[in-house]
């Protein structure tokens, strides 16, 4: 049969059921046994009777022909018949699938360009949910979620695969920048080869590939686009709007103001013009319309008042992504979280007056005594040793080092300097916005030896006078003169050179912004248990504190648990909306210690460009299968339709033979049956 | 009667005393208007087999009741207590007054209780037993009725525990209740079972032997009734069929009246034959019945036994009782 292929052709031996369902037939039945008071008179009547031959004529009967008829097909079903596409309706497929789902998540896929009005997300979402359902027993699905980082899903069984379902249904865009060759390595390594693999792209297309990835694939890839419908059919060039960069920085020359820089682009073929609108802490404060050309950005720049504590920058002009539309700032945190330092000092007295005065600082005292080290079961953010080296294992704190011992300190020395100045400075350094170390004289300082992992930040002519390092993967800050002899304590650079040193070793833990999609890891303080996270829609996600997972820092070699040393952080990864998150730190029994915010910006210079990347479809058509699946996968499987017509036969064949019973026995009862 | 019906109340009200008989709850036996038609009836005897003072027969000896039967004249060793003296005055003769003596009968009853007899042909006629125990309890209520002494002995094999001696009709209810509860005993053996029976009776009797009469040929029955007769029973074979026994055909229930195999289960045995029951065949079975049937007719005349054939379709209160009324059983 042209197009029909046994693929189990040893299923024929079934075929065998034929000679013995005819044999059955040709059997005497054994009738109904019926009771009788004596056999002597039937044993007299019934002496030449013949019914010993076992077998007869094989009664040509509907019952037989149906039998017939059902082995035959069942046999037929056991060789695994399989039809060419163009008979794939009436059966299922022969080999198990795998399916992978590659499901872009990226910003641009909130664009609401679709013929459904829905997001592009949704759109692909539920594109990605069809492919899934239409997998049956045995299949196996893999849905990777394309973000900024890479989620992977995976079902093996009915049963993952429900689940999988319900994940996909409600599963929210990552956002952020999707790295689609990073993607594709990693579904190379997912293939399975004795399936047949199948990787489905549902995306918008704004995405870059590189090519020779795609080419060592090793399964072709099916694109599924979605998006692109203009909202104005009148103007289909008329493209995305965005703001795609907000920063603010001290004006010169007036450190109480700042000045903001916005960038806005038209990602379209048209021109447009766009109004602007800048709010302060929510109220408008300036208005602007920007004609921007074909592809064209215009870079904005505001004075912002000196106490704002929060930004926002709106483009008003209507585009398929609004969720780019606008872009904020924080300014200043509202934070009211303490800031726990450990002075260890014989003369605390400018240092701990510089340090009491940082926003929410509380000092604690210590002297040198040689057995220093950080009381157990407290932690402080910043920890302060004066004319004292650190232990050997130091406090996991921030770290600021004044003037430590020449002989036996952490850092080697060469010798000292006298009367030493500073004649060097680190430009653009954060440690000295605002210090003014004019006139200021050292005395006797150490010259430090630096490694190439400190950099020098003040130095004199003989060596370092304040340095960048990092003690135990600590960052510290070392001030390499001594305090009691340099006459810095008397200037106004002191407190503010201070301060910039916390400022620097405890940063405010919250960026002004995020791109969206991107990570927040953040550093809380010592005495919080928890975070709360609470998106723009309202949703809280409390998060337990864990070790900073950037941190790196060696086991110890005692065998010590180094959880205890190390910094502590929380990981936010759930930023897919844009808008502004409230953060707050929870102590042990949930009581909150303080908290701040942070803004997540959607608008991106790659992920506002809403437009597909025209190379993408030619570009993942080299992608081609290297398995051979071992039977051809353009098959479809027809034993199901035989063996359903079986059943139909097979309850047909049960029909015909217990309704004339039925009917017998509503018939009165025959005559010599007895009671037993 | 207030004896009666409190009994055949319970027995009715029963709901576990299955029939077994299509899983229908089991008739009375008896019913009102059946025992008050049973209450006119006696037991007739051909011959003078009463014994004892307690019953109602007259009897041929004469003594000293107070009912005048006859004058004789007196002879020596007549009691002279009974000379009636005003004759004698009269007359001038010596007479002596006789009177009439009432007697009972010994009614013995062997009933089969075999699995043959557990049989019906279809659920709207009794089984064999069932309607075997009705015709025992029928002769067996007369006797009691009339003062006559009773004892029933179901058998299988062999003699099952028997119901009497029993005399008086305070024994009516005891008797039924006996019959209520026999059961089918498995094979049976008649003539073993009559031998047992005799050889602990030295007094004969009316005996009542109630079968089918399947047990044995009819030539080894008649060796058993010649017995009875020499010892002076006077016998009376009550012989229970069903109408498929004698009417084969019905069991031709093929499509289009074509006969369909069968196989053919003795109750008692559990052997089995299958046959088809061709027209032939029922030709054969029908003419080996009549042989059978005419042979056991031939030894009961033979024998001079009552031979009485019941058919469990006839309607008992009426065919019956007038079936042993014509035949002198019972008056």
């Amino acid at each position: 049969m042209s197009g029909l292929e046994l693929l189990v052709p040893l299923g024929l031996v079934a075929l065998l059921g034929l000679p013995v369902v005819v044999l059955l037939h040709m059997r005497h039945t054994t009738p109904d046994p019926r009771p009788v008071p004596t056999l002597r008179f039937w044993q007299a009547a019934a002496q030449e009777q013949t019914e010993r031959a076992r077998f007869r004529r094989p009664p040509l009967s509907l019952l037989l022909l149906l039998q017939l008829l059902i082995v035959a097909l069942l046999a037929f079903g056991l060789t695994r018949p399989a039809a060419a596409r163009t008979w794939a309706g009436l059966g299922l497929r022969t080999e198990p699938r795998h399916v992978i789902v590659l499901l872009d998540g990226s910003t641009s896929m909130a664009a609401l360009d679709t013929p459904t009005g829905s997001s592009r997300f949704e759109t692909a979402r539920a594109a990605a949910l069809e492919r899934v359902r239409d997998l049956r027993e045995g299949d196996v699905a893999t849905v990777v979620l394309l973000g900024t980082g890479v989620t992977t899903m995976e079902s093996t069984n009915a049963g993952d695969l429900v689940a999988l379902q319900r994940r996909l249904a409600t599963l929210r865009a990552p956002g952020g920048r999707a790295n689609l060759t990073s993607a594709l390595a990693l579904t190379r390594d997912l293939l399975l080869p004795h399936l047949d693999d199948q990787v489905v792209l549902i995306t918008d297309g704004a995405l870059t590939v590189d090519p020779a990835v795609v080419a060592t694939l090793g399964a072709p890839v099916e694109l599924v686009q979605v998006g692109g419908i203009p909202l104005d059919p009148e103007q289909p060039g008329a493209g995305n709007v965005a703001i795609t960069e907000l920063s603010a920085r001290a004006a010169p020359g007036n450190p109480e103001q700042r000045d903001l820089f916005a960038r806005v682009a038209n990602f379209g073929d048209l021109a447009v013009v766009a109004p602007v609108v800048v709010k302060v802490d929510g109220i408008e404060f300036a208005r602007q319309e920007e004609t921007l050309p074909p592809g064209g950005t215009a870079k904005l720049s505001w004075t912002l008042p000196p106490d704002a504590s929060a930004v926002t920058v709106v483009s008003e002009t209507p585009d398929p992504l609004p969720a780019d539309d606008q872009a904020s700032l924080i300014l200043r945190q509202e934070s009211d979280l303490s800031l726990k330092i450990l002075l260890v000092s014989d003369l605390p007295g400018p240092l701990q007056r510089a340090l009491e005065v940082l926003p929410g600082a509380e000092v604690t005292t210590e002297p040198t005594d040689g057995t220093v080290v950080q009381p157990a079961g407290e932690a402080y953010d910043l920890v302060v040793y004066d004319n004292v080296s650190p232990p050997a294992a130091p406090p996991g704190s921030a770290l600021l080092l004044v003037h430590p011992p020449a002989q036996g300190g952490p850092f080697p020395t060469r010798g000292a300097m006298t009367e030493a100045a500073a004649v060097r400075f680190g430009a653009h350094d954060p440690l000295l916005e605002g210090v003014d170390l004019a006139g200021v004289t050292f005395g006797e300082t150490p010259v430090y030896v630096l490694d190439g992992t400190q950099s020098e930040v003040v130095g004199a002519e003989g060596g370092p006078l304040i340095f960048r390092a990092e003690l135990n993967d600590r960052p510290t800050v070392v001030l390499g003169f001594d305090i009691a002899q340099t006459n810095l304590p008397q200037r106004v650079a002191f407190p503010i050179l201070i301060a910039n040193v916390a400022a620097q070793l405890v940063p405010s833990p919250l960026p002004p912004a995020l791109p969206l999609g991107d990570p927040l890891v953040y550093r809380p303080s010592a005495d919080a248990a928890s975070v709360r996270v609470t998106s723009p829609d309202g949703n809280e996600v409390d998060l337990s504190l864990a070790v900073d997972p950037t941190e790196d820092a060696p086991i110890p070699a005692d065998g010590a648990a180094p959880d205890q040393d190390r910094l502590r952080a929380v990981s936010f990864a759930d930023t897919g909306q844009p808008g502004q998150y409230q953060v707050a730190e929870l102590d042990a029994v949930g009581d909150e210690l303080g908290g701040g915010r942070f803004v997540v910006n959607a608008g991106h210079p790659l992920e506002s460009d809403l437009r597909p990347n025209p190379d993408l479809p030619a570009i993942l058509a080299t992608a081609r299968g290297t398995s051979t699946p071992s039977v051809p996968t353009n098959l479809a499987d027809l034993w199901p339709v035989l063996v359903a017509a079986a059943l139909v036969l097979l309850a047909l064949e049960w029909l015909m033979a217990t309704i004339p019973r039925r009917r017998r026995s509503l018939l009165p009862r025959p005559a010599l049956t007895g009671r037993s | 009667m207030r004896l009666v019906a409190p009994f055949m109340r319970r027995r009715a009200a029963d709901p576990n005393r299955l029939a077994g008989e299509g899983g229908e709850v089991a008739p009375p036996l008896f019913d009102e208007a059946l025992l008050a038609r049973l209450r006119r009836l006696v037991l007739l005897s051909r011959e003078t087999l009463a014994e004892g003072l307690a019953g109602e027969h007259r009897s041929r000896r004469r003594g000293a009741s107070p009912e005048f039967a006859d004058f004789k004249s007196y002879s020596q060793g007549d009691d002279f207590r009974r000379i009636d003296w005003s004759t004698y005055a009269r007359l001038d003769g010596l007479f002596v007054r006789l009177s009439e003596v009432t007697t009972e009968f010994d009614v013995h009853i062997l009933l089969d209780a075999s699995n043959s007899m557990d049989w019906r042909s279809r659920p709207d006629v009794p089984t064999k037993f069932t309607y075997a125990r009705r015709a025992v309890g029928a002769m067996s209520y007369v006797a009691l009725w009339h003062f006559d002494r009773v004892a029933i002995a179901p058998f299988g094999e062999a003699l099952a525990p028997r119901f009497g001696p029993a005399q008086g009709r305070a024994r009516v209810v005891p008797m039924l209740r006996y019959l209520e509860n026999l059961t089918p005993l498995g094979p049976t053996n008649l003539p073993t079972a009559l031998a047992t029976y005799l050889s602990a009776r030295r007094r004969p009797g009316i005996l009542l032997i109630v079968s089918d009469l399947l047990s044995g040929e009819p030539n080894a029955i008649s060796n058993s009734l010649r017995d009875l007769r020499q010892r002076g029973w006077q016998t009376i074979v009550v012989h229970v069929l069903d109408e498929a026994e004698l009417a084969p055909e019905l069991l031709n229930d093929g499509p289009k009246g074509r006969p369909r195999p069968a196989e053919l289960v003795e109750v008692e045995t559990g052997e089995r034959l299958r046959l088809t029951p061709t027209d032939f065949v029922l030709d054969r079975y029908r003419t080996a019945v009549a042989q059978w049937l005419e042979d056991i007719e031939r030894v009961c005349a033979a024998e001079q036994v009552d031979y009485l054939r019941l058919m469990t379709d006839w309607p008992f209160e009426t065919l019956v009782l007038r079936l042993l009324h014509e035949r002198g059983l019972v008056a």
